[in-house]
C-alpha cells in the first residue's frame, strides 16, 4: 500500500500547523457546538469532530469546525479534509457529504477507506448532537 | 552509537510524540483525568 501524495501533504500540513488546520476543541456543553466522537482505541482510530453553528435563513450554518484525531496518517488527513468541506455549509448540505467525497479528494488507498467512513460518521454524530440542542 | 546521536534521536522522537499528542482526543481525555477503560466507544 502506498499513500497518495495528497494524503501525505494533508497529514504533514496538519501536523506542522495544527491551529491553521482547525485542530483543537471547544466546550461540548456550549449550545452552539455539536460534537461527534467516533471510533475506538482498540480499532486504531478515534475522531472527535466539533461544529460551531449559527442560525441563518431558516437553516443553520457551520461557521467553524475543530477536530482531533488519534490514528494513522490517512485518518488524520481524512478528518482534516472533512473540516475543509464543512466550513460555511448548512447542516442539510453537510449531511450530503459522503465518505466517497473524501476518498476522491485524497485518493485514499482501498485499505484505508474505513478512515473516510469514520469521518462521515463523525459529522453525522456532530450534527445529531447539535440538533438535539435546538 | 555516539552519545550525541542518541540525544539527537531522542529529540526527534520527543518532537514527533508531542505533535501527535496535540492531535489526539485521547490525550485530551487523559489530561482531563478520564479513565479511557470506562468509555463505551462507538464503532461503525
Amino acid at each position: 500500500m502506498a499513500y497518495s501524495k495528497k494524503v501525505i501533504d494533508k497529514f504533514e500540513k496538519t501536523l506542522q500547523e495544527p491551529e491553521k488546520h482547525s485542530v483543537g476543541r471547544w466546550n461540548p456543553s456550549e449550545s452552539d457546538i455539536g460534537t461527534g466522537m467516533v471510533g475506538a482505541p482498540a480499532c486504531g482510530d478515534v475522531m472527535r469532530l466539533q461544529i460551531k453553528c449559527e442560525p441563518r435563513n431558516n437553516s443553520h450554518v457551520i461557521s467553524d469546525v475543530k477536530f482531533k484525531t488519534y490514528g494513522c496518517g490517512s485518518a488524520i488527513a481524512s478528518s482534516s479534509e472533512l473540516v475543509d468541506m464543512l466550513k460555511g455549509k448548512t447542516l442539510e448540505e453537510a449531511k450530503e457529504i459522503k465518505n466517497q467525497d473524501i476518498v476522491d479528494a485524497l485518493e485514499l488507498p482501498a485499505i484505508k477507506i474505513h478512515c473516510s467512513v469514520l469521518a462521515e460518521d463523525s459529522i453525522h454524530q456532530a450534527i445529531k448532537d447539535y440538533e438535539s440542542k435546538i | 552509537m555516539a552519545e550525541e546521536e542518541i540525544e539527537y534521536t531522542i529529540g526527534l522522537v520527543r518532537n514527533a510524540v508531542e505533535k501527535l499528542r496535540e492531535l489526539s482526543p485521547l490525550w485530551d481525555m487523559y489530561k482531563d483525568g478520564v479513565d479511557l477503560d470506562t468509555i463505551e466507544w462507538s464503532t461503525s
